[in-house]
Formats: C-alpha cells, sequence, structure tokens
C-alpha cells in the first residue's frame, strides 16, 4: 500500500483528481501553488509537498523529506509565488485525512497554521474541500517508522 | 498618538471589503419600497415576490404594513410564509424552496429576525441550486447567485441584512450549519424603525446585545482591519448609548430605536469582513444544544472569551472600553479591557440579561459541558478568535464560566 504522503502518496491523489469528473467541476476555480509543511513525521522526518493547479487539474506535485527539525524548512518564510501555506504536525494531518478531525477544528488550534493569501485561499475553499475528499479516497499506510527518500514505508 | 485606539499595527496584512447590499434607512421607508424598487435597474422586470416572516412579525401587524405597501404596486405577492421558528432549521429551508420554485418567483423579501433572514437565503441557495443545505457549509461553495434578495430586519441584532452569511439549525445534530457566499448577500436592505416599534423587551435587549457582540468580536477578530474597526467602534458606543432607553420604552423612544438598528446593520457590515471568533463558537453551540436565545448566548461568552483573550489584545478591549463609556484614566490595557468586562456586566444587567448559562436553564451535567466543549472548537467561527483554541484547562475553564460552573 502507498505511504501517506509520500511522493507515490502525492502522485497517486493527482491522478484521483485528475481524473475525478466531480472534483473537476467543483474545483475548477482552484489554481496556483500550494505549499504543506507536515513536521515531526513518526519517521523523524519533516515534509515539504508542493502542489500546483490549473482551473481544478492537479498539474504537479513535489515532495521532499528531511530529518526533523528540517531548520530551512521550519524557518522558512511564506513564499510570494504561492497561495497558501499549510503547516501542522504530521499526526494531525493525518488525523484529518481519515476524517478524525475537521478542518474547521484543524484551522481553530494553535498546531495548524494557515498562511498566504487568505483572501485567494477563502474564495478556492470549494476547491481546497474538494481536494481534500479525493485525497481522502486514496487508500494509504499511516503505520511506519523507517522510509526511503520518497518517502516509501521500509519499516 | 491617538488617544482611542492608539497607532497600533495593521493587523491584516491582506484583506478584501466588499459590501454590495444597498442600504435605505428612515421611518416608514417601508411604504415608499415599490416606487424605490421601480427605480432599482437590477429590479427591473422582476414582479413576483415570495415574502418570508415569522409569526410574531404577523401578529405585530409588521407583515401587513408590508403587504400594505405593495399593494397596488407593480411587484405582485405571489407567496408569503409566515411561520419561520425563532431557529429556523433545514427542514423549513425546503419547504420555503418549494414553494418558491412553485410560484415561479422573481425576487424575495425577509422580513424579521436573524433566522428569517438567514432561512431566506438558505431558500434562496436552494432555489436556485438544489441540492441539501450541509452542500454549501462553509465558504464560498454555492455556484450560482440567487434571485435577489430584499431584507426588512424587524429586530435590532442581526446585521445579517447586509451580510454573506446564513446559519441554519440542523435538528437532528443539534448543531448549527454556518454558510457564507456572496452569491446570495442582500440586494437591498431597508431599515425602518416602524418595524421594531412593537419588538418585546428582552428581544431589544437580546437583539441589541448581540449587535454588540458582533461588534466588539469582529473588533477583536483575527481578520481585523481598520474598517471595520471603525465601523464597531462607533457602534459599540450607540449600543452602549441607547440600548436601556429602548429596552424600557421601545415604542415611543423612535430615536433609541433608529440608532440601534443602524448599529445592528453597522455590526453587520463590520463582522461580515471581520467574523467575530469564540464568542459566537459558543454561544451557536449553546443555543443549539439549549434553546437559548442567539444574542444572549454570544453576549454571555462574550464576557468570559473577553477574559481568555486579553492577554492577546488588550489594547483593543482598552478601545472597547473608551468606547463604552468606560472613563480612561491612564491605566494599563489590560485593566481598562478588564473594566470593559465589568461595564459590559453592568449594562447587561440594567436590561435584564444574566451572566451564565445555567441561569437560562442550561444543563450542567459533565456530559452536556463536555458536548459544548467538543462542539465549540468545530464551530466555523472559532477560526477567527484572536487567540487559537484547543482542548486545553484554559479552554476548558473558558467553557464552565459561561454555563456558570
Amino acid at each position: 500500500m502507498i505511504t501517506y504522503y509520500s511522493k507515490a502518496w502525492m502522485e497517486a491523489c493527482k491522478d484521483k483528481m485528475n481524473t475525478s469528473q466531480d472534483h473537476l467541476k467543483k474545483a475548477r476555480q482552484l489554481n496556483g501553488k500550494w505549499l504543506f509543511r507536515l513536521f515531526d513525521g513518526p519517521d523523524g522526518k519533516d515534509r515539504s509537498g508542493i502542489w500546483t493547479f490549473q482551473d481544478g487539474s492537479c498539474t504537479s506535485v513535489e515532495f521532499e523529506a528531511r530529518p526533523a527539525p528540517w531548520k530551512e524548512l521550519r524557518e522558512m518564510a511564506v513564499p510570494d509565488d504561492g497561495i497558501g501555506r499549510f503547516s501542522s504536525p504530521f499526526n494531525m494531518m493525518a488525523a484529518l485525512n481519515r476524517g478524525e478531525i475537521s478542518p474547521l477544528k484543524a484551522l481553530s488550534s494553535p498546531d495548524y497554521k494557515l498562511e498566504g493569501k487568505k483572501v485567494l485561499v477563502f474564495k478556492m475553499m470549494q476547491g481546497i474541500t474538494s481536494w481534500n475528499n479525493t485525497n481522502a479516497l486514496v487508500e494509504c499506510d499511516y503505520n511506519f517508522t523507517a522510509t526511503d527518500a520518497d518517502g516509501n514505508k521500509t519499516a | 498618538m491617538g488617544l482611542i485606539n492608539r497607532n497600533v499595527p495593521v493587523h491584516s496584512a491582506e484583506f478584501q471589503w466588499w459590501n454590495p447590499t444597498r442600504i435605505v434607512f428612515g421611518n416608514g421607508k417601508v411604504k415608499d419600497l415599490p416606487d424605490d424598487l421601480d427605480l432599482d435597474w437590477k429590479f427591473e422586470g422582476k414582479d413576483r415576490v415570495m415574502v418570508i416572516t415569522d409569526a410574531g412579525v404577523k401578529s405585530a401587524g409588521v407583515l401587513d404594513y408590508l403587504l400594505d405597501a405593495l399593494k397596488g404596486s407593480s411587484r405582485e405577492v405571489v407567496a408569503v410564509f409566515d411561520s419561520v421558528l425563532p431557529e429556523s432549521d433545514k427542514e423549513q429551508v425546503y419547504e420555503i424552496a418549494k414553494i418558491a420554485s412553485e410560484a415561479k418567483i422573481d425576487f424575495w423579501i425577509a422580513l424579521g429576525g436573524g433566522s428569517v433572514i438567514d432561512v431566506t437565503k438558505m431558500a434562496a441557495v436552494i432555489e436556485s441550486e438544489g441540492g441539501q443545505v450541509e452542500d454549501y457549509e462553509g465558504f464560498y461553495m454555492v455556484q450560482k447567485e440567487t434571485k435577489p434578495i430584499i431584507c426588512i430586519p424587524t429586530t435590532c441584532g442581526t446585521g445579517s441584512e447586509v451580510t454573506w452569511g446564513a446559519v441554519i439549525m440542523d435538528r437532528v445534530k443539534k448543531k448549527k450549519i454556518i454558510c457564507g457566499d456572496y452569491k446570495f448577500i442582500p440586494r437591498v436592505a431597508v431599515l425602518d424603525p416602524e418595524c421594531t416599534r412593537t419588538l418585546p423587551a428582552h428581544i431589544v435587549a437580546g437583539t441589541a446585545l448581540d449587535a454588540m457582540t458582533h461588534c466588539i468580536g469582529s473588533f477583536v477578530s483575527d481578520q481585523r482591519q481598520d474598517i471595520s474597526g471603525a465601523i464597531s467602534l462607533r457602534a459599540i458606543e450607540m449600543v452602549a448609548d441607547n440600548i436601556e432607553a429602548a429596552y424600557h420604552d421601545n415604542s415611543n423612544e423612535l430615536e433609541a430605536r433608529s440608532k440601534l438598528l443602524i448599529a445592528a446593520n453597522m455590526g453587520g457590515i463590520a463582522f461580515q469582513t471581520a467574523l467575530p471568533g469564540a464568542d459566537h463558537g459558543i454561544g451557536h453551540t449553546a443555543g443549539a444544544l439549549h434553546h437559548i436565545h442567539h444574542g444572549v448566548a454570544v453576549a454571555i461568552a462574550n464576557l468570559y472569551v473577553m477574559e481568555y483573550n486579553m492577554q492577546a489584545v488588550p489594547h483593543l478591549y482598552a478601545s472597547v472600553a473608551r468606547a463604552l463609556g468606560v472613563k480612561d484614566d491612564g491605566a494599563s490595557d489590560e485593566v481598562m479591557g478588564r473594566r470593559a468586562i465589568e461595564a459590559l456586566r453592568e449594562l447587561y444587567t440594567k436590561v435584564s440579561v444574566k451572566h451564565t448559562y445555567k441561569e437560562y436553564g442550561f444543563p450542567t451535567d459533565d456530559a452536556t459541558i463536555d458536548q459544548l466543549t467538543e462542539q465549540s472548537m468545530e464551530d466555523g467561527t472559532m477560526v477567527f478568535n484572536p487567540v487559537s483554541v484547543s482542548r486545553t484547562p484554559e479552554f476548558e475553564r473558558l467553557i464552565k464560566n459561561c454555563v456558570g460552573v
């Protein structure tokens, strides 16, 4: 099974979104570059995921993971060329993906941070919701303690 | 340096200000509505209207006041729904949307308080787009612009006549569904103090404190910016200066009634760009779990939310204190902020609003308090609280303070 928040998982989410008519309809106003930072994974790594959208289609995904704390990632300013940056502990992002906590609860928590062009982020909320819902349909493994460079489970 | 707000730094690095609702104010303005609409190009060729209201508004004669005004005009009232519940629910949304669809209406008039206005907004969405209310939960979830909505508020608290929000009750899940979208924002708001003349004293108190809480919540919101801040602060002052007069003699106090109606509207304008936070998150949930009046529920929560937020935004609560008429003797912001809370407590007492939920019969058992704690954290407005919220001992204490245990 694909490992949660690995390069393969991001690719699978991309394929799922791009072949879902429902997603493409709901997310037709979803555009731009989005950065996710997930800290302190169970493999001892911080993760960076960059997603780019054009009219709801996911045009590219970029994955990188490094041993935590990945100082540069944690301290980097919000990039100007992106729409939004979401940051949270790995476990919280995983709980969100499993539907164990709601996005609203996450957003009001001090552990979950949304930064960037918030006016645009809110206007794209329908697309973001569809994106989250579609990602949640990709079966994945959350139980791991070690991963390779692409985030695939090795133990 | 300014004496009222100090020269505080810009809080929101970016924001959008968008208030497309045309506001008409004046005593007797409902009578002018047909002529007004004839001059509004957005209503050209739109003749068939459905009026939504509630039993209280009808029995007070305010529905007849509107229908008389429309009689003989080019606008035909093709349907009237006059039994909106105090906390409008999903079932009523579907019922109203169905009637509107069958009557082939061109536009809507919501005549009432927040429940009437909010149910009209959501019925307009369902009428034009179909689906379920939950499909539109959250922000910017509506695809198509609805048919135009005219709002005539009959209370002095909601502000919903100028906002892009609607709150609808799910009675099965005992929760409130919050939707926000400019595609259903009212086209016209008619503020006619004649419509609030017969408002009972306890509703004057509850709705005016709702307006007060909108303004304070918006003023300290994590989305705050200086446009909404300026509007909020003046409206806080207007409510504080006029609530007692309206509470004691609303029908004869045209001046106080007018100011409360305008202040409530200003609160709506302010909070639609800078949403209030935990005061509304907790208040919504308390109202859903136990039928406490919305205005009272949020006003009570605000007393303790102000304490909870005090460390983060004492300078803002100090400004609130000055707007409430607290004498500034050079005390620290935090001291002034605490005096604002005391001033609010005194104001509530003057209009017979209590300070805890248990005084309104809210259950004090652990299970209900736990539900209030958990469900409040899921409310859409929590995101806008100036202090982030999670289940900490401080947050649990805040909830218990609201309940009064």
